[in-house]
C-alpha cells in the first residue's frame, strides 16, 4: 500500500485598516494582537473554507478537498496557522482560503495571506521562525529615533511586541482531533 | 543558476477620480498592505475619460446642454494632471525609505478615435514637462480597439503604447475580441493587462463576468504566454491578494503552471523595462541608473553589472589588458 501523500499550507491573516490612521503603527495594525477575536478560531476558519469551496467549485471539489483536510496550529496573537490537505487537492484549498473575505457574514473584512506551501510541517515551522525574525526586525528599525521615516515610536508599542516574541518561544501545539463541520 | 532578488510587480493602482483627503489616504493604505503582501514595484494609475480631452467644435457646442457647457469650461486637464504629479512626489517621497518603487502610469479611454486629437502627442513628447513611465488604453468600443490595429492611424505608429486593458466588471458592450486583431496588436510588443480585483465584489454579478471577460481575453491571445500580464486595479484594500492567492485564481480560470508564472514576473517587468526606457534613455540604447532591475551579487563579481535590465561590463579597464594579449593562433592566409 502506498502511503497517503500530504501538503502543508502556512497562511497568516491580515486584518487591512478601512480607516487612516497614524502610518507609525501600520504593522501592527495589520495584525491587531490585543484586538478580541472571539469569533476567529479553528472551526470557523475552516467552516468558511469549506463555504467557499463549495461556491466556487462545488460538491465535487468540497469532497476531494475534504479528504485530509485538518487545521494543525493556529495562534489568534500572531495571526499564524497551519492547515494539512492531501497532496493532490491542495489547489482547491488554496483558492478557498483566498476568497475568503469575513467570518460569520461580519463587517469586519480580512485577507487570508497565503505564505508558503511544503510537504513536512518542519519545514513551515523554520520558514515561520525565520519570517517573524524579520518582522521584529522592521519593528525594531521603525522604533529608532535617528530611522529614515523621521518619526518615533511611544512605549505602548514596545508592549506589543513584547507580546510577539513570547508567542514565538512557545512550542506549536498540534490538535490531534480533526475538526468537524457543524 | 544566479539566484535573482524577489521581485513582484502591480502595475494598476487607480489614482482618485476626485482629489481630497479622504480618497488619498485611502490609497496610502492601499500600498502600505502591499508592503505586507511583498509587493516591489506599483504603478500608479491616472484614467482618462473621453470627456476630459474632448474638445468639441462649434456645431457641436450648439447641440449641447448648458449644464455640460459649464462642466466643459470649468475642468483643465493641465491642472488636473500637475495635482497629479505633485501627489506622486508626495508619495514618493514617503514610501522612499521602504522595499516599495512607485511608477506613473495614464489609461486613455477611447470611444471614437477621432476625438483624440492630439492628446498622444501632449502626454508623450520629449518636451513636456512631466511624462508617464506606462501610456496604456482602455477601448469602450470596436472602434477604439481598431486605433490600435489601424497603421494609417494618427497615434499607431508615432506614439508608444505599453498595455491594453479592458472594464471586467462589465460586459464587453458591442464588440468581440478575434485572433487577428489581438495578434497584430500583441506582434507590436503592447502587453494585455488582466485586473483580478472585481473577482470578490458580488455586487451586479461581476465576479461572474470577470470570468467570463478575462476567458475570452486568453482565448484570443494564444493563452497568453508572452502577451498577458496580471495586476489588481484594486480601489480599496481588502481586494488586494499575494502571490501564491493569485496563481490560483488562474489557475482556476484553467492556466498552467509555466504560463501564470510568465504573466506574474517576466511580461510585467518587460513592459516597464519598455516603458521606462522611452523615458530615461536616448532612442532606447543609453540608459543609466537601477530603476527596473534589482542588483544581482553574483553578476557584480565577475566584473559585470545590470543597468536597465542589461548586463554590462562594469571595470573596463581590467578588461582592455585580456584583450591587448598577442592571438596564439595563427590567422591563415
Amino acid at each position: 500500500m502506498v502511503r497517503i501523500k500530504n501538503r502543508y499550507i502556512l497562511f497568516e491573516l491580515l486584518y487591512p485598516p478601512s480607516d487612516c490612521m497614524a502610518s507609525e503603527d501600520i504593522i501592527f495594525q495589520h495584525r491587531n494582537p490585543n484586538k478580541t477575536k472571539s469569533v476567529i478560531n479553528p472551526k470557523t476558519i475552516i467552516y468558511e473554507l469549506r463555504k467557499q469551496i463549495k461556491l466556487y467549485l462545488g460538491e465535487q471539489g468540497l469532497g476531494k478537498a475534504n479528504m485530509t483536510l485538518q487545521m494543525k496550529y493556529f495562534n489568534n496573537v500572531t495571526s499564524v496557522g497551519i492547515l494539512k490537505c492531501s497532496a493532490e487537492y491542495y489547489k482547491t484549498v488554496v483558492l478557498g482560503l483566498s476568497m475568503i473575505q469575513n467570518f460569520n457574514n461580519d463587517k469586519e473584512k480580512i485577507i487570508v495571506n497565503v505564505v508558503k506551501l511544503s510537504g513536512t510541517i518542519n519545514k513551515l515551522q523554520d520558514h515561520s521562525i525565520k519570517r517573524n525574525k524579520e518582522l521584529i526586525k522592521r519593528i525594531q528599525f521603525q522604533t529608532q529615533t535617528n530611522n529614515n521615516l523621521g518619526y518615533y515610536l511611544e512605549q505602548k508599542q514596545s508592549e506589543q511586541l513584547s507580546q510577539f516574541l513570547s508567542e514565538e518561544n512557545k512550542q506549536i501545539h498540534v490538535a490531534d482531533e480533526p475538526v468537524e463541520m457543524e | 543558476m544566479a539566484k535573482s532578488q524577489h521581485m513582484q510587480c502591480d502595475l494598476n493602482i487607480p489614482f482618485p477620480k476626485i482629489v481630497n483627503k479622504e480618497n488619498l489616504d485611502k490609497l496610502e493604505l492601499i500600498l502600505h498592505t502591499l508592503i505586507e503582501l511583498n509587493y516591489t514595484h506599483v504603478a500608479i494609475n491616472k484614467q482618462l475619460s473621453p470627456k476630459m480631452y474632448y474638445t468639441p467644435s462649434k456645431k457641436q457646442k450648439q447641440q449641447m446642454t448648458p449644464k455640460d457647457l459649464q462642466n466643459l469650461e470649468e475642468y483643465d486637464l493641465k491642472a488636473d494632471l500637475e495635482t497629479y504629479f505633485k501627489q506622486f512626489e508626495i508619495l514618493e517621497q514617503k514610501f522612499k525609505s521602504k522595499q516599495l518603487k512607485l511608477f506613473t502610469r495614464v489609461t486613455v479611454e477611447i470611444d471614437d478615435p477621432n476625438q483624440l486629437g492630439s492628446i498622444f502627442i501632449n502626454l508623450n513628447s520629449p518636451s513636456a514637462k512631466n511624462r508617464f513611465d506606462l501610456v496604456a488604453i482602455l477601448p469602450l468600443s470596436e472602434k477604439g480597439l481598431a486605433f490600435l490595429t489601424n497603421n494609417n492611424g494618427s497615434g499607431s505608429n508615432s506614439t508608444s503604447i505599453d498595455i491594453l486593458t479592458f472594464d471586467y466588471a462589465n460586459y464587453f458592450n458591442g464588440f468581440h475580441l478575434k485572433h487577428k486583431t489581438m495578434n497584430g496588436i500583441t506582434r507590436r510588443g503592447i502587453k494585455v493587462e488582466i485586473l483580478y480585483s472585481s473577482i470578490f465584489n458580488n455586487l451586479n454579478q461581476s465576479n461572474l463576468k470577470f470570468i467570463n471577460n478575462s476567458k475570452q481575453v486568453i482565448r484570443c491571445c494564444r493563452k497568453g504566454i508572452k502577451t498577458c500580464i496580471i495586476s489588481s486595479g484594486a480601489t480599496q484594500n481588502i481586494y488586494l491578494r499575494g502571490k501564491i492567492a493569485i496563481e490560483s485564481i488562474l489557475d482556476f480560470l484553467g492556466l498552467k503552471p509555466d504560463v501564470y508564472s510568465r504573466m506574474l514576473k517576466e511580461n510585467p517587468i518587460s513592459s516597464l523595462l519598455n516603458g521606462r526606457l522611452r523615458v530615461k534613455s536616448y532612442q532606447q540604447t543609453i540608459a543609466t541608473g537601477i530603476d527596473v532591475m534589482m542588483k544581482d551579487p553574483e553578476i557584480e563579481r565577475e566584473g559585470y553589472e545590470v543597468v536597465n535590465g542589461f548586463v554590462v561590463k562594469s571595470n573596463i579597464e581590467e578588461n582592455l589588458e585580456d584583450k591587448l594579449e598577442p592571438p596564439t593562433k595563427k590567422l591563415k592566409k
